[in-house]
């Protein structure tokens, strides 16, 4: 497992991080003994940066994961979690709200501290909050030792800079941005300059752009569009066809850029992270990656947006 | 044998820029290298070329735009003394054979290069930028590799990636030059001469002087390295002209590397002067 710096935090993740969505049942149902398992396999493979949310299943993801972490030593992993979302459509960036959720999650996980906490899906709230009111209150919790870092999350791009540019330097010190590094779509890349300069660690997630870059294809909740979804299946299709595995070059694709310090696999069953860790250290096969790219070429950076009108990135189809 | 030069076998400077200047596309010229803030065009640098015995130059990408690339074949086609061009395509978007194509449709663009001393640590090893690079092999392209010695272990791995693809490595991968040269630098000098596709250019090292105060006595030591590594046939002399100019005058460097080269047999120095940049190139 190879570690990149995240930002300026100090933090060395590794390429593959742990994703806790999956341990909420976002993907498949999901057995909490397995998911234990997957867990402490993550951590036994040298995967350092584990990342949940209370929304992620009702605070299910979290209690799991609790009991996964509770015979770990504190210092073999990285924790972060999320505020401002709780329940579908249920929001609430209010100062009190995010510090005692910190609390709730602590609770639920075993843990008295978080090393990133991040203000999650912020394109669904009204960006003046979080700059105003959300962001000092968690540098608040930062000054009082309660987490290490600062983070802001969201599918449209163009809420980072917005936030960035406005929030006092060096209250923000992480990113998490999905479904905008992958073979289909890597327009994460005309940020990372800018993300640079500021000293901002990026994290990616879903390098299979939420499953539309598997055989089993997008679940029924995938928001994308289906000139997006036929096109990745096309490449899935080319993939199986000749006998490769595109999961294995979409993760190879999305941890190899040096500016990205981690991308998170979300998994709820040991054989999968296995699989990935496999993948991410197996020589990448190039020329079958340039030929999926000029069969994705056609919806490359192709997108889909959501979260307030203010908030949208434009749509590129 | 034809031994010195004649008209099938040219003197050639394998490295030039050419450009109009503007602060905005050149924010690299920083304040001490004013004296190369205005335009370098094809006019500008045949005199020199005139005055050193050379017959022909390859021009080489600055600002990594598909314009500029489009601009170097034009100018090679207006002034035949160009006898290649090194341009630059976005080599880690799906675009990347596209414009290849499109590029190379004209015979004299012969290869491509990315400012990868510009990027961050680990940059050769981003999946995209070499999914391109079995782009620019399928292509029949040279690849030039532009990077700071502290990238010459990446390199090797990227290298070793492409075993289709012939290579350039630029400006002896800018060591630091100042006293002996640094034994880590000499020792992934060699081996990246171990690869057999690969190509250096002796050029660009006036300017790897701390305050580009340079003496041959200081620059030879590095010229011996990399002669001794690649041997004349896969070495080849370069000017880096107009960036050079900060620190040499153009005669200056030719009739340096010319005199670095005396001991060897003519027909070494031809390759080194010309023939190898015509193979790699194939100009």
């Amino acid at each position: 497992m190879h570690y990149r710096e995240l930002g300026r935090t100090g933090l060395k993740v590794s390429v593959l991080s742990f994703g806790g969505s999956s341990l909420g049942g976002a993907f498949r149902e999901t057995d909490d003994s397995e998911s234990i398992r997957t867990v402490h396999t993550a951590l036994d493979l040298g995967l350092n940066f584990i990342d949940v949310s209370p929304y992620y299943g009702a605070t299910r993801a979290e209690t799991v994961l609790g009991k996964a972490l509770k015979d770990i030593r504190r210092d073999r992993y990285f924790l972060a979690t999320k505020v401002g979302q709780y329940g579908h459509g249920e929001f609430d960036f209010s100062a009190a709200r995010v510090t005692r959720s910190l609390d709730e999650s602590c609770a639920r996980m075993g843990v008295d501290y978080v090393d990133v906490l991040h203000c999650h899906d912020i394109e669904f709230a009204d960006l003046n909050q979080i700059v105003d009111e959300t962001l000092p209150a968690l540098v608040k919790l930062r000054e009082a030792g309660r987490i290490g870092h600062i983070g802001i999350t969201g599918l449209p791009l163009k809420i980072f800079k917005a936030v960035i540019d406005r929030a006092p330097e060096g209250s923000v010190e992480a990113i998490l941005s999905f479904c905008h590094y992958e073979l289909n779509d890597s327009s994460l890349e005309s940020l990372l300059p800018y993300f640079k300069s500021k000293h901002i660690g990026v994290i990616n997630a879903s390098p299979t752009g939420m499953g539309v870059l598997t055989e089993r294809g997008a679940p029924s909740w995938h928001p994308a569009p289906k000139p997006i979804i036929d096109g990745c299946r096309r490449a899935v299709d080319y993939c199986k066809a000749i006998g490769a595995d595109i999961v294995k070059l979409a993760v190879q694709y999305s941890i190899s850029h040096p500016e990205i310090a981690t991308t998170l696999i979300g998994t709820a069953s040991s054989e999968n992270i296995r699989k990935n860790v496999r993948f991410a250290e197996e020589p990448i096969d190039f020329e079958l990656m340039a030929r999926v790219l000029e069969i994705l070429r056609p919806i490359h950076n192709h997108n889909f947006t959501r979260g307030r009108p203010e908030n949208r990135d434009p749509i590129v189809a | 044998m034809a031994l010195g030069p004649s008209p099938a076998n040219p003197t050639l400077d394998s490295h030039q820029h050419f450009w109009r200047y503007s602060a905005e596309d050149y924010g690299w010229i920083d304040e001490p290298m004013a004296r190369i803030r205005r335009d370098f065009l094809p006019e500008d640098l045949q005199p020199n070329l005139a005055a050193a015995g050379l017959a022909g130059c390859v021009a080489v990408q600055a600002r990594q735009t598909l314009g500029e690339s489009r601009w170097l074949v034009e100018l090679a086609r207006a002034h035949p003394f160009i006898r290649g061009v090194v341009g630059w395509v976005p080599l880690a978007q799906p675009q990347a054979r596209e414009e290849l194509e499109r590029l190379r449709s004209d015979s004299i663009f012969k290869g491509v290069r990315h400012v990868v001393q510009g990027e961050a640590d680990g940059f050769l090893d981003h999946a995209a930028f070499n999914a391109g690079i079995k782009e620019v092999a399928a292509c029949g392209l040279t690849y030039d590799v532009l990077i700071f010695s502290r990238q010459l272990s990446e390199s090797l791995r990227f290298i070793d990636r492409h075993p289709a693809q012939t290579f350039v490595l630029d400006h002896i991968a800018k060591p630091r030059v100042s006293g002996a040269p640094d034994p880590e630098w000499r020792r992934l000098i060699r081996e990246f001469a171990r690869r057999e596709r690969t190509f250096c250019k002796f050029s660009g090292v006036v300017t790897e002087v701390p305050g580009w105060q340079w003496t041959p006595e200081l620059l030879r030591p590095y010229f011996e390295v990399v002669l001794e590594a690649f041997g004349p046939r896969r070495l080849m002399f370069g000017s880096d002209w107009p960036v050079c100019l900060v620190a040499s005058e153009y005669l200056a460097w030719v009739e340096f590397v010319r005199d670095c080269s005396a001991a060897l047999t003519p027909e070494e120095q031809s390759w080194i002067f010309g023939r190898t940049a015509s193979t790699a190139y194939r100009l």
